[in-house]
């Protein structure tokens, strides 16, 4: 694996900024409607059908944890989403930092790497619904 | 054997037209086999945005091109993504900059949106019409409570027209990069972001089928995942299964739209079919 750091191109796109400008709205939006008390409880197709919880049930109630201020239990409703959401605020994080610097990381990755790190996220996939399956969510 | 110019496919014998994306082949010579053709001019790059390597074959979007002009421009984009796909998607440039296919998809996707209001007003009073026949001129309080109802779902369009341009461009950078992730998961992501979220607002044309009442919604989204197949595995040139992973799997993972829309419509013919 390689990370060098580039310099930013005049003009470039900066995705990490866009989206969390994006979440910033639609965290305000479920934000508001938790204070409003009138938060859309919608329920899944997927374990009304089967019985058995989709790959993201429990992402709406992790997120009213999460407006609680109650870190362990947001992580238990589904562990996968609330680690894709510690990635995303690190990610954003970077974002600031390489538009003020005006720098950005640049990652290479050979085949193989890429081979292992699909797997890895895709068995960290299958475990996160496994534990959603067994803990009954 | 001969290759394609445009797309680089290579196919057998001497059709005036390539048989993988359709463009006008123009030969330079009559050579017996690996022959020469000569390749389209350089099209005319966009101000101030560097042509990458391998885009410089590929043509100007006519909504992008600020010789077209607006209307014009936005007609002939319309037209070549609802009608020529695969041509649209193979030949043309998508990774220049965002702001004017985001502007494209405001333009159409507003319209269609304030088509779909419109016929649902019409819908909606029709249906007024018909249920306070069967109401008894007795019954003021249940013939007050519906006209509440057809007065809220005005409303309701209307300020969905309003806050339309957000929820568009909000939903443009969530479907883009939605795809571009999955796209990223199979190694279909020949070129970057840009190329992904362009080709998403292109496939926004397909909601102008919801002009076509009652089962204009359904074709408009059916018609706009086949567009942004085609378009993915086109403008990234991938294969059609990587394009369909990216397009199709957010909506299985978001609860398995696609299931219950399979078993809604499943459950529609059926009713029919036992109406018959």
């Amino acid at each position: 694996m390689q990370v060098r750091v580039v310099n930013r191109k005049k003009g470039e796109l900066n995705l990490p900024l866009i989206y969390l400008i994006i979440t910033i709205i639609l965290t305000g939006s479920a934000y508001g409607l938790f204070r409003l008390h009138s938060v859309p409880f919608l329920p899944c197709p997927f374990k009304e059908m089967t019985g058995y919880p989709c790959p993201t049930c429990g992402s709406t109630r992790m997120v009213l944890s999460l407006f609680h201020i109650n870190f362990i239990d947001a992580f238990l409703w589904n562990p996968g989403v609330f680690l894709s959401g510690v990635a995303a605020v690190f990610w954003f994080g970077y974002g600031i930092i390489s538009q003020l610097k005006r720098k950005k990381l640049y990652f290479s990755l050979s085949k193989r790497e890429g081979f292992w790190l699909r797997v890895l996220l895709l068995g960290g996939f299958m475990i996160n619904w496994l534990y959603l399956v067994i803990a009954g969510i | 054997m001969s290759s394609c110019p445009f797309c680089g496919k290579e196919f057998d014998g001497d059709p005036a037209t390539c048989p993988h994306c359709g463009q006008v082949i123009h030969k330079s010579g009559q050579g017996e086999s690996g022959e020469q053709m000569t390749p389209p001019p350089a099209p005319p790059a966009v101000p101030g945005m560097p042509v990458p390597e391998g885009e410089k074959s590929r043509k100007i979007v006519p909504f992008e091109d600020p010789d077209a002009g607006f209307f014009n421009g936005l007609f002939d984009t319309i037209k070549l993504a609802l009608f020529q796909p695969s041509s649209f998607f193979s030949t043309y440039r998508f990774d220049g900059s965002i702001g004017r296919p985001m502007v494209f998809a405001l333009v159409v996707g507003w319209f269609s949106a304030a088509v779909g209001v419109l016929w649902s007003l019409i819908f909606n009073a029709s249906i007024m019409s018909a249920i306070s026949r069967y109401i008894p001129e007795t019954e003021n309080a249940a013939m007050s409570r519906l006209g509440n109802q057809f007065m809220f779902s005005s409303i309701g369009g209307i300020v969905s027209l309003v806050i339309a341009p957000i929820a568009i461009v909000l939903g443009l950078f969530i479907m883009a990069g939605l795809y571009h992730l999955f796209l990223m998961m199979v190694s279909g992501a020949k070129r970057g972001f840009e190329t992904t979220f362009n080709v998403t607002c292109y496939s926004v044309s397909a909601k102008l089928f919801m002009v076509i009442p009652f089962c204009g919604g359904s074709v408009a989204w059916i018609y706009s995942l086949v567009i942004s197949i085609i378009g993915l595995s086109g403008a990234h040139e991938t294969d059609g299964w990587k394009g369909a992973f990216a397009v199709l799997m957010p909506f299985v993972l978001c609860c398995c739209l696609v299931l219950l829309m399979v078993l809604f419509f499943g459950a529609a013919i059926a009713g029919l079919a036992a109406q018959n």
